[in-house]
């Protein structure tokens, strides 16, 4: 393969894996949005100042947030190895690698959405409280309303550290980019291919960010 | 003795040492490189006190490029160089050169994060008092954003542990090699939960003491 030329290269061995990247990180970011908002609107409801306030709760899911947060995925990744393997049946390819790569994500957008939810100006909140306005109302009229062009960057960021994290996932026999660079790279040392591999990846992020810019621009207030 | 008992002691405890040994270098490394060009970005922006166009989208392209690569494929991609600095591209050692690469790109954005919150009446009324450029950036941009920065050392810190868990997958040894070796190459699971453990903890305190010392300051 090393001798090939990029053109072959680039179709034989680059694309498939990008291929496959794309899936994990899609996926991963897809599922891990749903929860993580998920988990704001409770830390949201049941903050002390929150709609409705519940100390436990609100403790639990935080605290479960911040030492998940914090975790290096590869330790996560082989420590959720049995779960994975009951959900997927297996625990290699880049099917298995969505799953650790959605519990490590989760926690860390979910305080994001957070913040970024308590950004929204309590002024607001407190004008749709007291117009009566239900509490789911006010969740999805104003703090999801008010936070959208600032949580469009959060996504953004979490799908970039998802591709950071799915070639970490390569480690533990996930595939992707990361595969490439660990089996042409690093145990093959064939720099032609590594090198082509980080331009794909370069390029990746970049247009990941490209779009979000765009896009944040278009819903900002 | 039990066999875990025995493992703890010749495997876990030294790779433990080497992990600790990891990030302290890399620290070492990446807190002075990332602060100068956290402070060199902030300075030659557009508003910056000598602003330099060329300079600035000089240190900018360079960072984002740093920053988008994985840190896995970067210390892939050091390999060479390692090799030339070290004579060899495996161990503690050889690590900590593209972790340090890596962090300080991550350090200096948070480092830029923290100056651009300064209110500009502070710079300006430096600028007003006669203060050189020098003294600005020590006694106004580096005293004001003492606190944030140490929160950003913090974070930092917790993103090399990461990254060293990492490293131990290309060679580098740590915790994260003992975990990947004992607990996904041979399935030995006490090994790997003692691990996830160790580290669980050592975040846990860094997060802790570097809180701590935010407050004091």
């Amino acid at each position: 393969m090393g001798n090939d030329s990029i053109l072959k290269i680039t179709t034989d061995l680059l694309l498939p894996a990008l291929g496959e990247t794309l899936i994990m990180v899609f996926i991963s970011t897809i599922i891990s949005t749903v929860l993580s908002f998920g988990m704001a609107i409770i830390l949201i409801y049941s903050y002390e100042d929150g709609l409705k306030p519940n100390h436990t709760v609100y403790q639990i899911v935080n605290g479960f947030c911040n030492i998940f947060k914090s975790l290096p995925f590869i330790i996560v990744a082989l420590a959720v190895i049995p779960f994975t393997k009951l959900i997927i049946g297996t625990s290699t390819g880049y099917k298995a690698a969505i799953v650790p790569l959605v519990i490590i994500s989760t926690p860390y957008l979910a305080k994001m959405i957070e913040t970024a939810f308590l950004e929204v100006s309590t002024g607001l909140v407190e004008a749709a409280k007291s117009m009566g306005i239900k509490n789911r109302d006010i969740i999805l009229g104003v703090y999801i309303n008010e936070s959208l062009s600032g949580n469009l960057l959060n996504v953004a960021t979490i799908m970039i550290w998802l591709v950071e994290a799915s070639a970490v996932a390569a480690a533990i026999g996930a595939g992707g980019l990361g595969a490439v660079a660990i089996t042409y790279g690093y145990r093959l040392s064939n720099p032609k291919i590594i090198f082509l591999a980080v331009i794909v990846l370069v390029v990746l992020v970049e247009t990941i960010q490209w779009i979000a810019n765009r896009a944040y621009y278009h819903v900002k207030p | 003795m039990s066999d875990w008992l025995i493992m703890l002691k010749t495997v876990i405890f030294p790779e433990f040492i080497n992990t600790i040994f990891i990030t302290v270098g890399t620290l070492i490394l990446s807190i002075p490189l990332g602060l100068a060009t956290g402070i060199s970005l902030t300075i030659t922006s557009e508003d910056g006190i000598s602003s330099n166009y060329y300079l600035n989208l000089l240190l900018n392209k360079a960072n984002n490029f740093l920053r988008s690569i994985p840190i896995l494929i970067l210390i892939i991609l050091f390999i060479p160089f390692t090799r030339v600095v070290f004579g060899k591209a495996y161990g503690v050692l050889a690590a900590v050169l593209p972790l340090s690469a890596a962090a300080g790109a991550f350090f200096a954005r948070l480092v830029e994060v923290n100056l651009r919150e300064i209110k500009p009446g502070l710079i300006e009324l430096g600028k007003a008092l006669g203060l050189s450029k020098t003294q600005i950036v020590w006694e106004i941009l580096m005293k004001e954003s003492l606190p944030g920065i140490s929160g950003s050392v913090t974070t930092c810190v917790i993103s090399i542990i990461a990254s060293s868990t990492v490293a131990g997958a290309v060679g580098a040894g740590g915790l994260g090699a003992i975990a990947l070796s004992y607990g996904y190459q041979s399935f030995n699971y006490s090994i790997l939960y003692t691990v996830v453990f160790i580290i669980v903890v050592m975040v846990q305190c860094v997060q802790y003491f570097g809180d701590k010392i935010r407050n004091f300051l």
